[in-house]
Formats: C-alpha cells, sequence, structure tokens
C-alpha cells in the first residue's frame, strides 16, 4: 500500500516526463502489476485528453496593429523625457518617489534641527568678572548707581551685592 | 531594407538582438518581437483569463512593459524566459483582482448537420473544463496551462512563477486532483 502511495504521487511527473531513469523504471516495473496504480494513470491521461478540448480563438491581426500604435505613442512620450529619465522611471512610481523625498527632507530638517539643541549658539560670550578684577569693580559701581536712582526702598540692591560678595570671597 | 540587414545580423536574429535594437529607438525590431512572441502570449493569457478582451488587454501590456523596460534590458538571460516571466505575472495579477463574474452562457444556435451532435459535446466539455479551470488557484491554474497547453518543462515553469520546480510539481498535483474532482464526480468526463 505504501507503495501505490508511493508511485501515485509520483505517476504525475512520470506523465510529465520530470523523472530520473531510475524512478522511471521502478514505476514502470510497479505499474506491470498494479492494477489501481495503471487505473491512476489511465485517469490522468484521459484527464490530459479532456484538457485539450478547450480551443483558444484564433488571434486577431488588431492586436498586432494595437500594440503598435501604443509603442508608437509610449516612444514619442519617452522622447520629450530628458535622456536619465526615459524609460528609466514609470509614472506610476512618480507619488512614491515624491513621499520618499519628502520623508528624506523632513529627516534632514529634524536632524538639524534637534542638534542645535547640543550644540551652544555661536553668539557674544557672557561677560564674567573675576572677584577683584577692575570689570568686577566697574560692575560694583553700576550696581550701586541703579540702587541709588532706584524709587525702591535702598539698601536692596546693595546688601544683595554684598552678601554675594562676602560669599565669593 | 529588411531588419535583419538593418541589425547586421546573419540568418535570423535573435530575440536578445531585437530587444537591444528596441532599446536604441527602433521599433521595427519591437514590432519583430510582437510578431514571434505575440501567439504565445495571446495563447496563455486567453486559456487562463478565459476572456478575450481581457486577454487582448495583457498582452498588450505585457509587450508595452517590455518596451518600457528595453533600455536598461541585458542579455545575460534568455528573452524568452523573461518574457514569459512579465506575462505569468500579470495575468496572475489580474486574476488576483477580478472579481467573478457569474453569466448564463448562451449557447449559439447548433448546426444542424454532420457532426452536430460532436461538435455540440465538444463546445459543453470546454465549458466544463473552462469551469474547472476557473475554480483553481490563480498559481495552480498558470501551471497547468504552462505545462498541458505550452508543454514546458518543470524548470521553466518555475523560471516564470518564480518558484522551484519541486513547488511546481506540488502545485500541479494539487490541480490534477482538484480538476479530477471537478471534471469526474458530477460530469463523467473522467
Amino acid at each position: 500500500m505504501t507503495i501505490c502511495k508511493t508511485t501515485q504521487n509520483h505517476l504525475g511527473p512520470y506523465v510529465d516526463g520530470e523523472l530520473s531513469d531510475n524512478t522511471r523504471v521502478s514505476i514502470e516495473t510497479h505499474l506491470a502489476g498494479c492494477p489501481d496504480c495503471r487505473h491512476e494513470l489511465n485517469a490522468l491521461k484521459k484527464l490530459e485528453r479532456v484538457l485539450y478540448t478547450l480551443d483558444v480563438p484564433v488571434l486577431s491581426p488588431f492586436i498586432h496593429a494595437r500594440i503598435m500604435v501604443q509603442a508608437g505613442k509610449q516612444r514619442c512620450i519617452t522622447r520629450l523625457l530628458p535622456p536619465c529619465m526615459a524609460g528609466r522611471m514609470p509614472w506610476s512610481r512618480l507619488p512614491m518617489w515624491i513621499s520618499a523625498l519628502s520623508l528624506v527632507w523632513g529627516l534632514v530638517i529634524g536632524g538639524v534641527m534637534g542638534l542645535s539643541l547640543y550644540v551652544p549658539a555661536q553668539g557674544p560670550q557672557p561677560l564674567v568678572a573675576e572677584c577683584g578684577s577692575p570689570q568686577h569693580n566697574c560692575m560694583n559701581e553700576f550696581l550701586y548707581g541703579l540702587n541709588h536712582w532706584s524709587p525702591m526702598d535702598r539698601g536692596g540692591i546693595e546688601s544683595v551685592t554684598l552678601a554675594v560678595m562676602e560669599n565669593l570671597k | 531594407m529588411t531588419i535583419k540587414k538593418r541589425l547586421n545580423l546573419d540568418g535570423c536574429s535573435s530575440d536578445e538582438a531585437l530587444i537591444l535594437a528596441t532599446g536604441r529607438g527602433d521599433l521595427q525590431a519591437f514590432a519583430e518581437v510582437v510578431r514571434r512572441h505575440e501567439q504565445w502570449a495571446w495563447r496563455v493569457a486567453h486559456r487562463f483569463l478565459g476572456d478575450d478582451q481581457e486577454a487582448a488587454d495583457m498582452v498588450q501590456e505585457a509587450f508595452l512593459r517590455i518596451l518600457t523596460a528595453a533600455g536598461r534590458y541585458r542579455s545575460t538571460a534568455k528573452f524568452r524566459t523573461y518574457f514569459h516571466r512579465v506575462i505569468t505575472h500579470l495575468c496572475m495579477d489580474r486574476a488576483k483582482k477580478k472579481q467573478p463574474l457569474f453569466m448564463e452562457v448562451i449557447p449559439e444556435f447548433p448546426d444542424i448537420g454532420a457532426g452536430a451532435v460532436e461538435s455540440i459535446m465538444k463546445e459543453e466539455t470546454a465549458l466544463l473544463v473552462r469551469g474547472a479551470l476557473d475554480s483553481l488557484s490563480s498559481g495552480q491554474r498558470m501551471a497547468v496551462v504552462l505545462r498541458y497547453y505550452e508543454g514546458l518543462p518543470y524548470k521553466e515553469i518555475a523560471l516564470s512563477l518564480d518558484t522551484t520546480p519541486k513547488a511546481v510539481e506540488r502545485l500541479l498535483s494539487r490541480a490534477r486532483q482538484h480538476l479530477k474532482s471537478s471534471l469526474g464526480k458530477g460530469n463523467n468526463l473522467l
């Protein structure tokens, strides 16, 4: 029974002539003594004959003419394109290319903006005054001046400045 | 001047040479390619799709795609294999998108004469075969068309379907089982 199952699996390729010589010989040996497998083989051959009843109508000569007319039109369109695009980029793929370019452009802009958060901007550096330097004294005088002219109660900025200077010391 | 003289090729121009000439803009070379392969494409498309108009559209679409890609063609593979792949993929894509349209087929008035009965029986058998083929999956149907009607070996069918010869064997085996049950049980054709 196992031999019959194996043989029947090989019957299709056997009819199609796709088996190696050794397998074909063993199948033929089995077929000579097995009526079930011979029946299966006959069914396959009959199926082939039945399938051949499906005819195809004759190809109309107008189809050839239609193809050549369309080919002529296509060739005219191709000539209008630059040589690098002629025959290389079908117009049906244009939306795909636009999407891809938009994506790349978005990534570039996003990358530049993200990078600018980490790299300090190139501008005027903040004024750093060492304690006791002329710049430091100048800043103190400026703060005293502000305090003098301010309408607020005296002693606010002055006391804060002195406290800062004390801490620095 | 004949196309063979223009292409400066001896004997018969190969398909590959014609396609290379087509890529350089020679429409007469393309016409020769169409003339050589249109019958094959028509038979495959018609047996696969079962409709004149759709088959004609597929044949036209296949050749126009060949024309579009002719500029990029490199003769590393046989043109015939390449063309088989184009037409089989187009037909299978079409079959996937196609909505089944069920309609009553009205038989033509039979010719009362010698062999009329045989003719009617043959037409009825062909209709049953058409229905059985349409009930197969697109891969099985294309494998059957290429194997039974075009006589291609498993290796070439595998190249056309982008698969292996072993997979083609399995496709054909399942298709035969399906065809035997649909044509044999109720219709007594087998």
